[in-house]
């Protein structure tokens, strides 16, 4: 009975999140080809990679939850980014003025995205998709020369490290427990899945259904406008034109992988996390493994296209699994 | 932040360097060589200035050339705003055809898929001017030689690297091979290095484009090979990431055994290269000298010059140029 049950939890584990059985397939697999993937300096530098997005992703897939999509994030981390940069150019800014800034910037496109969708109800998959152009053009603008030089202090936002650990990481890692803890431990946090499998059943149950999405918006602005600041003092440089260019279809993909559904009221943090994990470490790979440029765009499309098939199928199985248990209780009660 | 499924939005990014030291195989002086009779045209006082890659770090720097040059001439210039995408370049011009430019002067992202839209500007009796490449409906063209470009930095590097670490020395390639001018670039840096240091070891070679890609790659390869000794780059904004990379993995700015050149470089590198850093060398040609050239060539063309193509030459950039000054300047530095 003991055993039944700690195999159906196995079984239940892998259905949920398939994609870190074939994570852990794919790390060793690259280890015992290119034995260069658990060395420590590759590690930091995926973990490195995935923190940005997974700062990102957070909001994004809170959203998706909730039946929304942000499309503006690759343009408000831009923003962010060159918002910093002029503050800190040539090192002469205080960086936590530049982080506070660059926050506000990126919160003030999530507001207007937030007004536009949630107050006039317009769509948000479109009205994201304006402002991503919009803003880009902003940053352009306000800094059409890239600044650079921003000195060893905000530096270490994007390369500084405690315990041996960039910074980057253990802030992401902060960022996602608490979202974790948010989503699936707080009243607040099951009205976002309340809103995105029933928005209507959501308010007439009293959930806040335009609320909740306006601050979503605005929270997936700000940590966009916050991870700017990441990548711009990783970079040590700010190019408005080219910061998180393409960057959206980069979380998307992450939280798609990590089980996120596009169509709301489904996913994890957990999932999330391994997602953009799995996303990195599949970038990664193909370098270690010298796979040619066109060779890994086939590769990174058709593990999307396997993942979204794989989240299907266990979606599938899960309904299975719940109906055949639904089954089993019927059947005792009577 | 990841090259896959990014590269597809940005490719054309990748052409980004191209604006500034790119070049093309083909002669300046197959220019004029259209097949469609033009028709009778008079002198030029308004030029539209078709540049597809406006993201680029560059962009601002040109407009403010462009502009400048053409108050200088009396001209008027106005630009077109394609967003790196060939579509829009395409309907772009074509909204254009019936304005009252007299002449334009286009980066095509395709040459081949603007050959029609050339033809009916000069059908429409306006002059065409090719930046960057080479077409058969033109009547000039502006170039900058390519695939030399990427071999005479990656023959500079290959002398360093003999001279400074030895035959054994690591290198790093980061390519950009989505496009012709890349592939040709690309190419060039391979058969430099090559060519000079045939016992060098090239230990990865990878497509990167943008700061990000630069970094996100050779921290990669990196990992994997520690003592990486030379970074050489086909886009001159990827080796931004390569020197990030090289910096944040440990390695002193000014490392005597450690090298990184890129091909048109941006103000960040060429600082650096000015501070006695190990960003070592680009090809480079003055940003002025390239682009007044958008106003002189179509005003040279109204006034009757046949041949009014410009080839401009590329020369590999390093810490003793008297000029490095000017190209930080005229970077916006």
């Amino acid at each position: 009975m003991t055993d039944n049950r700690f195999l159906r939890a196995a079984v239940e584990g892998v259905v949920r999140t398939p994609l870190l059985i074939v994570l852990i397939v794919l790390v060793i697999g690259v280890q015992v080809a290119t034995d260069s993937f658990f060395g420590w300096q590759n590690i930091r530098g995926i973990l490195q990679d995935s923190a940005v997005i997974a700062i990102v992703a957070i909001p994004v897939a809170m959203l998706l939850i909730a039946g929304y999509i942000d499309l503006s994030v690759g343009s408000s981390l831009a923003l962010g980014g060159v918002v910093a940069s002029l503050v800190m150019d040539k090192g002469a800014g205080q960086p936590a003025v530049a982080i506070v800034l660059a926050i506000l910037a990126g919160a003030v496109v999530g507001l207007v995205n937030a007004v536009i969708i949630t107050v006039l109800g317009l769509n948000s998959f479109i009205t994201t998709l304006g402002t991503l152009t919009a803003v880009r053009g902003v940053a352009q603008l306000i800094s059409p020369t890239p600044r650079n030089n921003f000195g060893d202090q905000f530096g270490l936002l994007g390369v500084g490290t405690v315990a041996g650990v960039p910074l980057s990481v253990w802030i992401a890692v902060l960022l996602l427990i608490v979202a974790g803890i948010f989503l699936s431990l707080t009243p607040t946090g099951r009205h976002v899945y309340a809103v995105g499998v029933n928005r209507q059943a959501a308010y007439l149950s009293g959930v806040p259904v335009r609320r909740l999405p306006f601050a979503l918006f605005v929270l997936s602005g700000a940590m966009s406008g916050f991870a700017g600041t990441i990548v711009a003092a990783r970079l040590n440089s700010a190019p408005a034109g080219q910061l998180g260019a393409g960057f959206e279809l980069v979380v998307l993909t992450a939280v798609l992988l990590g089980g996120v559904a596009l169509t709301g009221g489904e996913g994890t943090i957990f999932g999330v996390v391994v997602g953009v994990l799995f996303y990195g470490a599949l970038n990664n790979s193909l370098v270690l493994l010298g796979v040619t440029t066109f060779w890994q765009a086939v590769a990174s499309g058709l593990a999307l296209v396997a993942a979204i098939g794989l989240s299907a199928l266990t979606h599938v199985l899960r309904m299975r699994l719940a109906t055949a248990r639904a089954r089993k209780l019927v059947a005792l009660a009577a | 932040m990841k090259r896959s499924l990014r590269l597809t939005a940005l490719a054309t990014v990748a052409i980004a360097g191209l604006a500034l030291s790119a070049c093309s195989t083909t002669a300046a002086d197959d220019a004029g060589s259209g097949a469609s009779a033009p028709a009778e045209r008079g002198p030029v006082k308004k030029i539209l200035f078709d540049y597809p890659f406006t993201a680029l770090p560059v962009y601002g720097a040109i407009v403010n050339i462009v502009e400048a040059r053409a108050a200088e001439k009396g001209v008027e210039v106005t630009f077109t705003n394609d967003e790196m995408d060939l579509q829009k370049q395409v309907s772009q011009l074509t909204s254009n055809l019936g304005s009252d430019v007299d002449a334009v002067v286009s980066f095509p992202v395709d040459p081949a898929s603007l050959e029609s839209v050339a033809q009916q500007y000069r059908d429409a009796g306006k002059y065409w001017v090719t930046y960057g490449g080479d077409m058969t409906n033109q009547d000039a063209t502006l170039q900058f030689s390519f695939y030399q470009s990427g071999y005479d930095l990656g023959k500079d590097a290959a002398e360093w690297a003999l001279e400074n670490v030895g035959p054994n020395a690591e290198v790093i390639v980061l390519s950009e091979t989505e496009r012709q001018i890349g592939q040709e670039r690309t190419q060039g840096l391979l058969d430099g290095l090559k060519e000079t240091g045939p016992d060098l070891q090239i230990v990865g070679e990878q497509q990167a484009v943008t700061p990000d890609d630069g970094l996100s790659v050779t921290t990669t390869l990196l990992a994997q090979h520690p003592d990486a000794n030379v970074v050489v780059s086909a886009v001159g904004d990827a080796a931004q990431g390569a020197y990030q990379a090289l910096v944040a993995a440990g390695r002193p700015e000014n490392d005597p055994k450690t090298y990184v050149g890129g091909l048109d470089p941006n103000l960040f590198l060429l600082q650096k290269m000015k501070d006695g850093n190990f960003f070592r060398a680009a090809t480079y040609f003055s940003l002025k000298d390239l682009v007044d050239n958008v106003i002189d060539i179509p005003v040279a063309l109204g006034e009757g010059k046949a041949d009014a193509s410009v080839d401009l030459p590329v020369t590999v950039v390093t810490v003793s140029d008297p000029n490095l000054s000017s190209y930080i300047t005229e970077l916006g530095g």
